[in-house]
């Protein structure tokens, strides 16, 4: 691999609730991207788009070819990728990889959803296609699934129900914090321990304020190989993207207070990079419930095992602290536009490395992380990008 | 296999290492050996962990809330099912039975015994 790819255009649009479809969507976060990165949209050479749920929600298929149809660029190659909750890291990671062989200079990537236009319980069912098959049909649910890895952990770590509950309130408590200095965050404001713990209870131990909220969202990237990122203006070199496949059928698992996928990924990721766990300035996470923001952080080394529940409460993974943790506010007060969620934290990552995210770090950070994981635990992408000076 | 046993969910074992899963496999999760047979199926079993759901999802609004729960067969199978029983009453390590097995719709009903 002699070729260095590097992220020189970002762009993401407000996560909430949108009036266009997905493909509108994502639109003039893609042509802003492509502002961004100080080049023509003819030079886009093809496009890797993340999306989920446009099928049932939208009753649309094809949706790479009409996207780009819908932004105006025409005869390039163009494909979708869906991989859950993992979708945009995926088709980010696919698009870096084009470059990295050789095919292509410059690629345009990303994600779009749109949940919000349909009924939360069509979205859940629309969701649950996401996991086992047989699972879903003996009343797994993904609520119950994160119950069952809360219990793992609590029990592995000896941490009693009720100080579990209190150490993830901090979570979500910070996650919000966070969130509510982002502009394009769904959810942007503060919450309490309290209003976390007094929320209605989905399956014990997690409460509705464990859970991300369902979000419609874009976000886009331009990518360019060494050649054309030198002649950008704050070029984000990808070092190191690992991703790894975890157990599907969460019966089989032996140990659901950890996902050694995670450490795969992860591991695959540091090591093309030549750094560790030590390194890492900055990370967004995938806390689509405020557990997997730990089970991530562990399963990536940022944290020991029976170490990151502890994270939030001592201020750790505050925007300040020593490993600032989705600065964004992530899934939970970004919001979680699922087949965009993994490029909304590569967009974000990337405008913190530049200085530019808005919420700045008291140390301006040099190395940045995400980890985007889809289904149960089933899909894992680890990403380490870096500025140079 | 007799009338009994086809009520009940299939069950796989690895002829190797003697791995049991319930989900159909060609290549055992465990050692990799590609010699999967069907087991005999197991109605008994106990809790290794439960959940209670209060959201269930549409294919199953009409039980209401229940508890979902990891039963580890006899068999040595893991498996996912229900209880439409008091939360309060349920433990792990519990034994219970199958109480009911809808064989279209995948649902596993489990009873304490």
């Amino acid at each position: 691999m002699g070729n260095r790819v590097a992220i020189i255009g970002v762009a993401m649009a407000r996560v909430g609730k949108s009036s266009l479809p997905s493909w509108e969507l994502f639109a003039d976060p893609a042509l802003d991207a492509i502002r961004d990165a100080g080049i023509e949209p003819s030079q886009v050479q093809a496009l890797h788009l993340g999306n989920v749920y446009s099928a049932f929600t939208e009753s649309q298929t094809n949706m790479a070819p009409l996207v780009l149809d819908t932004i105006g660029i025409r005869n390039i190659p163009s494909i979708r990728y869906e991989t859950a909750c993992a979708s945009g890291s995926v088709a980010f990671r696919q698009g870096y990889l084009s470059i990295l062989s050789g095919m292509y200079d410059i690629v345009l990537v990303g994600g779009t959803e749109r949940l919000r236009s349909i009924s939360g319980t069509a979205v859940q069912q629309a969701m649950a296609t996401s996991m086992d098959e047989s699972e879903r049909n003996a009343g797994m649910t993904f609520g119950a699934y994160w119950g069952y890895v809360a219990k793992a952990y609590a029990k592995k770590h000896g941490i009693d129900d009720q100080t579990l509950q209190n150490l993830l309130a901090h979570i979500t408590v910070k996650n919000h914090h966070h969130g509510a200095a982002n502009k394009l965050a769904q959810l942007q404001k503060e919450t309490s321990i309290e209003e976390v713990l007094g929320s209605p209870v989905v399956a014990p131990p997690i409460k509705i304020m464990d859970c991300c909220p369902f979000s419609d969202g874009a976000a886009a990237l331009v990518l360019a190989s060494e050649k054309f990122a030198r002649k950008a203006k704050k070029p984000i070199w990808i070092e190191g993207s690992g991703q790894a496949s975890g157990q599907f059928t969460v019966a089989d698992c032996e140990d659901l207070s950890h996902n050694p996928a995670i450490g795969v990924a992860a591991k695959d990721a540091y090591k093309q990079a030549g750094i560790g766990p030590a390194q890492i300035d900055v990370a967004e996470v995938h806390d689509c419930v405020n557990i997997h923001e730990v089970i991530c952080l562990e399963g990536a080394n940022l944290f020991k095992e029976g170490e990151a529940i502890y994270s939030a409460k001592e201020k750790a993974t505050y925007i300040n602290g020593q490993l600032p943790v989705n600065i964004s506010g992530g899934l939970k007060s970004r919001g979680h536009p699922v087949g965009a969620t993994g490029a909304y934290q590569l967009c974000e990552i990337t405008q913190l490395l530049r200085g530019e995210f808005g919420a700045e770090t008291s140390r301006r950070p040099e190395v940045g992380m995400t980890i985007n994981v889809g289904g149960t635990g089933a899909v894992i992408t680890v990403n380490i990008l870096r500025r140079e000076e | 296999m007799s009338e009994s046993e086809q009520t009940l969910p299939a069950c796989y074992g690895c002829e190797k290492c003697g791995y049991r899963t319930a989900r159909y496999k060609p290549l055992c999760r465990r050692c990799g050996h590609s010699r999967i047979i069907g087991i005999t199926p197991s109605s008994a079993g106990s809790i290794l962990d439960f959940i209670p759901t209060y959201y269930p999802p549409e294919n199953l609004k009409n039980l209401g809330p229940y508890i979902s729960v990891l039963v580890k067969l006899d068999n040595d199978c893991n498996m996912f099912g229900i209880m439409l029983e008091d939360a309060k009453m349920v433990e792990a390590g519990q034994n219970v039975v199958v109480d009911k097995f809808d064989r279209k719709n995948g649902l596993l009903v489990f009873k304490r015994t």
